[in-house]
């Protein structure tokens, strides 16, 4: 069976016309990739040292019940001071953040935390990587939301913003 | 006599020492160059500096020391990072399609061929 000239010019002027939208939408995504194979599963078990005494911590027994927020922050990172206003409306709201200061000094974190206020309940030490990698967390900053059955619903990679202060108010209730 | 035995011993176990460092830092990089690195363009672990392919070598340096296989690394990252850590993604419903498009392309050609030739016959 032949097919009509006509045809042939219609059929591959749709897949031109179709690979023309794919690139043009795809082009306009981010290309940063967002894992999300953490969301829904069982926060892994966090422990560390502790920055303000580098007492050990469990975080998994600490709170237990109960919802919170893990915030991944460095001294060194710009976003997170962006952002830190936001994580102090949280804290006003009486929502619980955990942070977990990646790669870091102790020095530079506490100088951080006394200049811009600490909005943080607990503090965990991470200068090696480890506990963000148990997170799948690949950067700073980095919000975990994680509900009273210690589940993860959700994550926010970059910082916050009032939309997000708003949704997490919104779960919180 | 003892002297020499102990010479002998501390040189058996420096080499030692050295062969098997050789050869995890030969399985980190090996590794290391399967997983992509998250927050580059387009390259591998092992090719970043980044402070996240950074971690990803600490992390694996350290379980093939522990004695951690090779599966047993790729099954944690991908738990944490999903398929696309992966610059060899494993064949599962998601990635059907991916694996399919080669063949798919194979077998157009092919019958777009078999027809030109049979017409100029």
């Amino acid at each position: 069976m032949q097919l009509k000239k006509e045809h042939k010019v219609i059929i591959v002027s749709c897949i031109f016309i179709s690979l023309f939208f794919i690139f043009y939408f795809s082009l306009g995504k981010s290309n940063q990739h967002n894992p999300t194979v953490m969301i829904g599963k069982k926060l892994p078990n966090i422990s560390g040292n502790s920055l303000e005494n580098d007492k050990k911590i469990n975080l998994n027994s600490k709170l237990k019940n109960e919802f919170f927020l893990i915030n991944i922050f460095a001294s060194w990172c710009a976003p997170c001071m962006e952002e830190h206003k936001h994580l102090m409306d949280l804290k006003s709201f009486k929502i619980k953040i955990v942070g977990i200061n990646y790669k870091d000094s102790e020095q530079n974190a506490k100088q951080f935390l006394r200049k811009l206020n600490d909005p943080y309940f607990e503090v965990i030490k991470d200068y090696s990587g480890k506990l963000s990698i148990e997170l799948g967390a690949y950067g700073v900053p980095e919000t975990y939301i994680i509900d009273k059955n210690h589940n993860i619903i959700s994550k926010h990679i970059g910082p916050i913003n009032e939309k997000f202060v708003k949704e997490i108010r919104e779960l919180k209730k | 006599m003892k002297i020499f035995k102990l010479v002998f011993l501390i040189l058996f176990l420096i080499i030692g020492q050295t062969l098997a460092n050789e050869e995890i830092e030969k399985k980190t990089a090996q590794i290391t160059k399967n997983l992509r690195c998250l927050v580059c363009q387009g390259q591998s672990v092992y090719d970043s500096n980044s402070d996240f392919a950074e971690d990803i070598k600490l992390y694996v340096r350290e379980e093939l020391t522990k004695g951690a296989s090779e599966k047993k690394i790729y099954s944690y990252m991908v738990s944490k990072y999903g398929d696309w850590i992966l610059f060899n993604p494993p064949l599962s419903y998601k990635s059907i399609f991916l694996w399919l498009i080669p063949f798919l392309f194979i077998l157009f050609g092919a019958i777009i061929i078999y027809r030109k030739v049979k017409i100029e016959k």
